[in-house]
Parts: structure tokens; C-alpha cells; sequence
């Protein structure tokens, strides 16, 4: 297992320490040592002394990480459990011992092209406009999550770029950026993928490629260039954070006044990933009169909504129990308005509010969208 | 002891499986491994080496305190061990299940039943991860004041169950000091309580049966607390004494002056020289003291000058207040990988606590023991004194050789000797086995010395609470199953 060598460090730091089980957060929603980072560790180094295999429990154990990094951010070695999961997951991949549900998404991929199983010619059923909008010099890379789940955030988002004037585009051929691939293990297909949506990209034209979706935005931007995939030379490819604190400080568009408070979810993968946390607070503070209360956690310590990385396809009861507890800290911000900019971080907010929590879940583009002067 | 076969462990299966429901109970290997080490060293080498740990039969994570209540039931009718467990952090193996049995993982019970601000007293579920129950007292003003190096991962329960100490402890007390009462599963299923509050003359203390039992006398499920506001202000300040002698007068005369410091943390020479530098990046030669004060600004100003004058009449040279700050922001950092003391070396805390009159010849004589008797190994000792208490101190000792036998039988048996030739000196200088940290499968054996005459007692006590001796076995010295 020659592949596990580069992580032994991190094995050999992790298999012993406890010290971000408070964090944790699928340890904290199930409360078992083995799946937490010290659990994950231990695993691992057990099999490699040969005490245990990659047999279907350890496989289990493995998939069950959100990937939220939250604790390497505590971590004051920085030791990163995720290198090692991902690793595990490739092998256990290798060894065709992946759990059904994880084989199941990736068939949803390769066959339909997104990871829900929703039928490739449905992926815009639910989003204007877009035949009539080819070969625009932005193209807005939708997502699956936002296609098959969270269509409103995209047509808000085509909304703002037809008010900013945009000359924007969709793929009408889009499909999976691959993330999800590479996450559960299935690198080589994650490849084929990001190849044919670059080789999208080119044929488009386009100069800028807009994504919603975190995971899409850090697949594109950082895993395509380590994958080999890179992305045609002046193709900008911006997060919808950060493209629309652009056309707000440039006048491309007007936010009108709200009354209230918002409070803003940082997206795992948008936030400790990508290191974006400003821009989507310059624009919500950008609205005259709508006051931005940060949660408890936010940030880099900002806790995982439990729907990322694919969890909430492969373990859906595990990413609900994340975001039954997680909702918990907007509640307490007494905000009317929660942020975010993300469609799992949307999807889980969505699914454990009730009309009395009072608390309208927006993504920034929607806020934007909805709130034009 | 085992169960005997395959059908019997099934059949047990399904009892237990019963009562917690199938997705609260595990018999796959590899949550087996998981529990099968805790922070010891001990366990820790043992499968550093490949070595087959112990580990249960099953692990179960029940909800409440009834279902604890079935589980030790059905442990009774076939006597197979029950062994809790919080967060697994001890360093004395404590919830390591050397026969086998259920493991009773305590977090989903991590409620908190009521925070009574008016009496400052926080009653939780035992599973509660103490950094948790922290953040939410902090968020009404409160604190447990409990700042032990394993809050992170630490349960309420193991606070408790483990006698364990914070690094505030020199003001607001051990865990044993702040908790008022507990509810307990006992080791034939009853729910029992202790009385409402730990103060009284309504004979003798069963609130203190519990507290430190390292779940040999039952499962403490539920825990009252007192908590503390938070301070107004909490400031720091370092010192650096000539040799470790000026340090412990310093602490001394702190304490028998009743200034209620709230920290005093004192590093021996070694330790300075090592650690300090490690983790504070503060490249000093001499004995090196963070004590801290908090309260009122008014309460706080009164004593830093008593505690000035203490330290600069002793020749303390005044850090200045920003080093131990560093170590309070800091303070849990020297127990992250890579500044933790860890595999590969050999390592042990063998802390202990004596009078102040006892407290030099015990260092020195521990110290001489572990450096000459090991020298060989390339062993070497090294303390620090950091929970101080008005009629004496904790010595936070620790031996580490940095080279220790590979065969996982020899760096075992070097282990435990020099640990128990440590042990025997703290209890011929008047000390005993463990201030903090507890007994757990390490020590177990040596109660016997430590207790004399009274351990008889104490296994009596043990041997009519759990007849069939199914919780916990071969810990605090109490030995197998029935």
C-alpha cells in the first residue's frame, strides 16, 4: 500500500489525538470513535500493521466524512485527516468494496451526468431562458445540486446577470464538473469529466465561467490544474460571491433597502477551502439597511451544514442529523435573512426550518436578485 | 470472560440490539480497534507494535439512563463486563476492555437538563464533551472553570469519574470539588441519586462512592455541577526563579497566604529548558512560573501586589505579563501531535500529590530513582507543579526515554517498572498513586500498597455494589468478572 506512504504523518499524528473530536462533524452527530479523525487514523494505521482490511466497515467508515475540513482548522500541527480519507476511498474504490449507495452515485454520473439520478435532458426543466442564451461571453456554470435541486438559484442568478447586462451563456450540454467523482473515489472518471467540460468551456467562447455551487468552483479552479485538466489559458473562473461583489462596487447593479437582519452560513467549501469570506459579506452589508449578525461559528470555524461533499446522497439520515443540530446557530442570531452560497448548505437549512423559525434561506444571489433597486 | 460461543454471542446480540436499537450497537471490527485504545501509553504501543488489543464484544450507544439500566441487566444474566465510556481520553487505560464484554459509549447522552443561574449550578447529561458544555454556560455569562488539557474530547462523566483536574484548578477546585450530585445506573440496574446537595450531615458521603470509581461501581449518567461566573478579568504574569526550590517557596507562600491565585504553573529546570521552548518559544535556563489571577479588577489588583512581592523577594525574575498570556491562548497546544509526548518514545505521567513539607524530598527522590536506575535507557525526569492546594502541591512528574525497546514485551515490562518504583517512592514520601489522572488498568495493582489495611474494605464495598464484578473488571485493582 505504497499509496499511503506521503499520509503517514498525518496517520501516525491523527491514529492517538482526540483534540478536534468536539468538532467533528459527523463524530458529533454520531458519537462514534471510529469516524472521527482519530478513529480514521487509528483505521488506517491498523491496516497497515495488519490488524484489520479494508472490509465493508472500514469502507463505511471512510465515506462518512463531510470533508469540512473544520478539524484541521483547529488542529494546531495541521494535520489534515481528509488526504488520508480520500486515499482510503481510492483504494477501497480499487478493491470494488465501496458502499452500494457510493456506486449508485457514481452510475447517476456516468450515466445521467449528475449524481441524483435525474435524467440528463431534465437538467434545465426547471431554469428559463436557456436555449435562448448561447454563446455569451460569461457562461454560468449551474451545477447539479442547483439543477436538480435548487433551480432557484439559478434562475436568480440569470436574473442578475440579464440586470448587470450581461452577455452570458449556459452549456446546454453541461454535466457533472466531477467532484463528486473524485471525492468518492473515482479519480479517473472525475477526469473524463473535467476534460469534456474544458473542452465545453473552450468551444463556448466564453472569458469568464460563473459558478454557484463551492464544490463546482473548487473542483474547477483548484483540482482541474492538479488533475492535468487545465482550464484554457484567459478563462477566469470566478465564484457567484465574488462575481456579484464585483458588480455591485462597479455599479453594474443597484441593491435596493431591506429592513432586518441577516446572518451568513460560510460554505465549507467556499470558506476553509477557497478562503472566500468577504466578498459575500460586502454585499449583503451593501444593502441599506439590512445588518449582518455573524453566528457563533463562522468563518474559518465555521461549523458544516452536513449536505457537502456528497453526504447527503451516500448517508442522507448522517447529513440530516448535521443540520437538525446545526440549525441551531442562525436560530440563536434572531436574523430574518439566512445567507449563504451554497446549494447543499441551502438545501440543508431548507429541510430543517419550520415556518415558525421565522428564517427566510436565501443564496446570496437570490437576496441579490430578489432585493434589485 | 468470553462468551463461549457463536450462538450465545448472537443471542446477546439481539438482546442488547433490543433495547438500544440496531443502529446504536456495533460488533464490526473496525469500531472494535477504535475502542481499544485510550491515552495511554500502554494501549498505545500495543498496537504502535501490531500487537491484537483487547477489545469488546460489542459496543452500544445508548440514549438514556432506563436503556443503561437494560444493558447492565443483561451484562448480570450472562456476567459479561460492562465497561463506560466518555471520551476515551485517560492516560491510565481506564476504558480499555481487557475482558472483553460492552463497551457503553456515554455521548448521545450529551443534554443539559437545566442551568440555574440563580444558584450557579449546571446539571447535564454524563456524555456531554466538556469544550461543549463550556461554550454554552460562556454564552450566559458562566463558566465550569474546568480547563483540563483534554476539554476537546473529555466528558462531563470522565471529569468526574476520573477525579480529574483543570489548570485552574489552584481556585476553583477538581472536578471533585464542583460537583453537587449525580445520578448513577449501579452494577445490578438500579437509577440511583446521591443527595441534592454535597453538603450535609445525613451520614457518609455517597456522592463520594462515585467520584473517582472509573465506572467500576456503576454509570454515572447524569451530573449537577457548580459553575462559576465568568471573570472580569483574568491577567497573567511570568516568572523566572534561579533553581525550582525559589518556585515552590514562591507557590507555597502564595498559598499559605490564602492569595487565591487561580493559576500557578511551576516548570522544573528540565522542563523549562525542553517544553517551554517547544511550545512558547521562551529560551530560558532556570524555573519558570506563569501565575495568574482573576475576579474584579479591585480583587485582582490587591493580590498581584502580595503575589510581586512574594516572587521578587524570592529572586523571580518579572517576565512580564505577555509570556503567560501565551501559555493560557496556548495552553492545550502542548497536547496537539507533534508537541504532545508520544509514540515512539517511552512516556509517563506519574503525577502525585504531598504536603508541602513532604513535597522536595519526594522530586528529588523520584527524580534520582528514574535517572540513575535508568540510566541505561537513556531515561530522564522532568516536572511540573501546577495544581496547588493550601497544605500542598501536585508534582506533575513525567519519565521519557527517547529510544525505548521495540519488542512490545520489553518497552511493557520497562514501562511498568519504572513507573511502580516511582509509585513506591510517592507513597514511602507520603504521596499517593495519582493526583489527576487516575488508576485505570496502570496502577491498579499497586491499591493495595497505597490503601494497607483499608483495601480489604474497599474491595468489600466493590464486592457487595457489583456482585458478579461485571463493571469495569481489572480496574482500580478490583480485578475479573465473577
Amino acid at each position: 500500500m505504497r499509496e499511503f506512504e506521503r499520509h503517514l504523518d498525518t496517520i501516525n499524528s491523527c491514529r492517538f489525538c482526540p483534540m478536534c473530536r468536539h468538532v467533528c462533524t459527523v463524530g458529533e452527530a454520531v458519537h462514534r470513535e471510529s469516524v472521527t479523525p482519530k478513529g480514521k487514523g487509528l483505521t488506517l494505521f491498523t491496516i497497515l500493521k495488519g490488524l484489520q482490511t479494508f472490509d465493508p466497515g472500514v469502507a463505511e467508515v471512510m465515506y462518512q466524512c463531510s470533508l469540512c475540513q473544520l478539524c484541521l482548522e483547529w488542529c494546531v500541527g495541521n494535520w489534515d485527516i481528509t488526504g488520508p480519507t480520500l486515499e482510503a476511498r481510492r483504494r477501497i474504490v480499487s478493491l470494488g468494496r465501496e458502499p452500494p449507495q457510493v456506486r449508485q452515485m457514481k452510475a447517476h454520473i456516468v450515466d445521467q451526468g449528475n449524481p441524483y439520478g435525474g435524467k440528463r435532458e431534465d437538467r434545465f426543466a426547471s431554469i428559463r431562458h436557456v436555449e435562448a442564451k448561447k454563446g455569451g461571453s460569461v457562461l454560468y456554470f449551474v451545477g447539479c445540486g442547483t439543477a436538480y435541486r435548487r433551480p432557484e438559484i439559478a434562475r436568480a442568478a440569470l436574473a442578475v446577470l440579464e440586470a448587470a447586462d450581461i452577455d452570458y451563456s449556459i452549456l446546454p450540454d453541461e454535466e457533472c464538473c466531477g467532484a463528486y467523482l473524485d471525492v468518492m473515489g473515482y479519480g479517473e472518471e472525475a477526469r473524463t469529466f473535467a476534460q469534456r467540460n474544458v473542452d465545453r468551456f473552450k468551444a463556448s467562447g466564453c472569458h469568464t465561467v460563473i459558478l454557484g455551487c463551492p464544490h463546482c468552483f473548487y473542483t474547477i479552479k483548484e483540482m482541474y490544474p492538479q488533475w492535468g485538466v487545465k482550464p484554457p489559458k484567459g478563462i477566469r473562473v470566478v465564484h457567484s460571491t465574488t462575481y456579484l461583489r464585483e458588480l455591485v462596487m462597479q455599479d453594474r447593479i443597484k441593491l435596493g433597502s431591506l429592513e432586518g437582519k441577516a446572518t451568513y452560513q460560510d460554505p465549507c467549501r467556499l470558506g476553509r477551502y477557497c478562503g472566500i469570506y468577504q466578498e459575500p459579506r460586502e454585499v449583503i452589508v451593501s444593502f441599506e439597511g439590512l445588518d449582518l449578525v455573524e453566528m457563533r461559528w463562522n468563518r474559518e470555524k465555521a461549523n458544516c451544514c452536513g449536505y457537502g461533499s456528497g453526504l447527503a446522497i451516500t448517508f442522507p439520515r448522517l447529513a440530516d442529523d448535521i443540520a437538525m443540530e446545526r440549525i441551531a446557530q442562525p436560530k440563536k442570531t434572531e436574523a430574518g435573512f439566512l445567507v449563504t452560497a451554497c446549494q447543499s448548505c441551502k438545501t440543508a437549512f431548507v429541510n430543517h426550518l419550520s415556518p415558525e423559525d421565522n428564517l427566510n434561506v436565501l443564496d446570496l444571489v437570490e437576496l441579490v436578485a430578489e432585493n434589485l433597486a | 470472560m468470553p462468551i463461549p460461543n457463536k450462538l450465545l454471542y448472537d443471542l446477546i446480540h439481539t438482546e442488547l440490539s433490543d433495547i438500544v436499537g440496531p443502529e446504536h450497537i456495533t460488533r464490526r471490527r473496525v469500531d472494535k480497534l477504535a475502542y481499544a485504545s485510550d491515552n495511554s501509553w500502554v494501549s498505545q504501543m500495543w498496537i504502535d507494535r501490531g500487537q491484537e488489543p483487547p477489545t469488546a464484544d460489542f459496543v452500544l450507544f445508548p440514549h438514556n439512563a432506563h436503556e443503561i439500566s437494560e444493558i447492565i441487566k443483561v451484562a448480570n444474566t450472562y456476567r459479561i463486563p460492562v465497561v463506560p465510556w466518555g471520551g476515551g481520553t485517560g492516560s491510565q487505560g481506564a476504558v480499555i476492555p481487557l475482558y472483553g464484554g460492552i463497551i457503553v459509549d456515554l455521548k448521545r447522552l450529551n443534554r443539559i437538563l437545566e442551568i440555574d443561574e440563580e444558584s450557579l449550578t449546571v446539571t447535564a447529561e454524563a456524555g456531554i464533551i466538556g469544550q461543549k458544555l463550556e461554550w454554552e454556560l460562556n454564552e450566559r455569562g458562566l463558566t465550569l472553570a474546568h480547563y483540563p488539557a483534554s476539554e476537546y474530547a473529555a466528558t462531563l462523566g470522565g471529569y468526574i469519574c476520573a477525579r480529574g483536574s483543570g489548570t485552574l484548578s489552584t481556585k476553583y477546585g477538581k472536578a471533585e470539588d464542583m460537583v453537587m450530585w449525580v445520578k448513577v445506573v449501579s452494577p445490578t440496574g438500579e437509577i440511583i441519586e446521591t443527595l441534592p446537595v454535597p453538603r450535609h450531615a445525613s451520614g457518609p458521603g455517597l456522592l463520594e462512592l462515585f467520584v473517582g470509581s472509573e465506572g467500576t461501581l456503576g454509570v454515572i449518567v447524569e451530573v449537577k455541577m457548580r459553575v462559576d461566573p465568568l471573570p472580569e478579568e483574568r491577567r497573567f504574569r511570568s516568572y523566572l526563579f534561579q533553581d525550582l526550590d525559589k518556585g515552590i517557596e514562591a507557590g507555597r507562600q502564595m498559598m499559605i497566604q490564602r492569595l487565591s491565585p487561580c493559576v500557578i504553573r511551576l516548570y522544573d529546570e528540565v522542563d523549562t529548558k525542553k517544553y517551554v521552548k517547544r511550545v512558547l518559544s521562551l529560551d530560558v535556563t532556570g524555573s519558570y512560573m506563569v501565575v495568574g489571577v482573576d475576579g474584579s479588577r479591585e480583587f485582582t489588583e490587591v493580590l498581584w501586589k502580595k503575589i510581586i512581592e512574594i516572587c521578587e523577594g524570592l529572586g523571580g525574575e518579572d517576565l512580564g505579563s505577555e509570556p503567560g498570556q501565551r501559555w493560557w491562548d496556548h495552553r492545550y497546544d502542548f497536547y496537539f501531535p507533534p508537541f504532545v509526548r508520544a509514540l515512539p518514545k517511552l512516556h509517563g505521567t506519574i503525577e502525585t500529590v504531598t504536603t508541602f513539607k513532604n513535597i522536595r524530598p519526594l522530586y528529588y527522590a523520584a527524580k534520582e530513582i528514574i535517572e540513575k536506575d535508568y540510566a541505561d535507557y537513556g531515561a530522564y525526569f522532568f516536572a511540573h507543579f501546577s495544581h496547588w492546594y493550601p497544605w500542598g502541591v501536585m508534582v506533575y512528574a513525567q519519565f521519557m526515554i527517547d529510544e525505548p525497546p521495540q519488542d512490545p514485551e520489553e518497552a511493557l515490562d520497562l514501562h511498568n517498572r519504572i513507573w511502580a518504583d516511582a509509585a513506591k517512592c510517592f507513597i514511602s514520601h507520603g504521596g499517593v498513586l495519582n493526583e489527576h489522572h487516575g488508576i485505570g488498568l496502570k496502577l491498579g495493582w499497586l491499591m493495595r500498597k497505597q490503601y494497607g489495611a483499608a483495601w480489604p474494605d474497599l474491595v468489600k464495598i466493590k464486592n457487595a455494589l457489583d456482585p458478579n464484578g461485571i463493571m469495569n473488571p481489572g480496574k482500580l485493582g478490583f480485578g475479573p468478572p465473577k
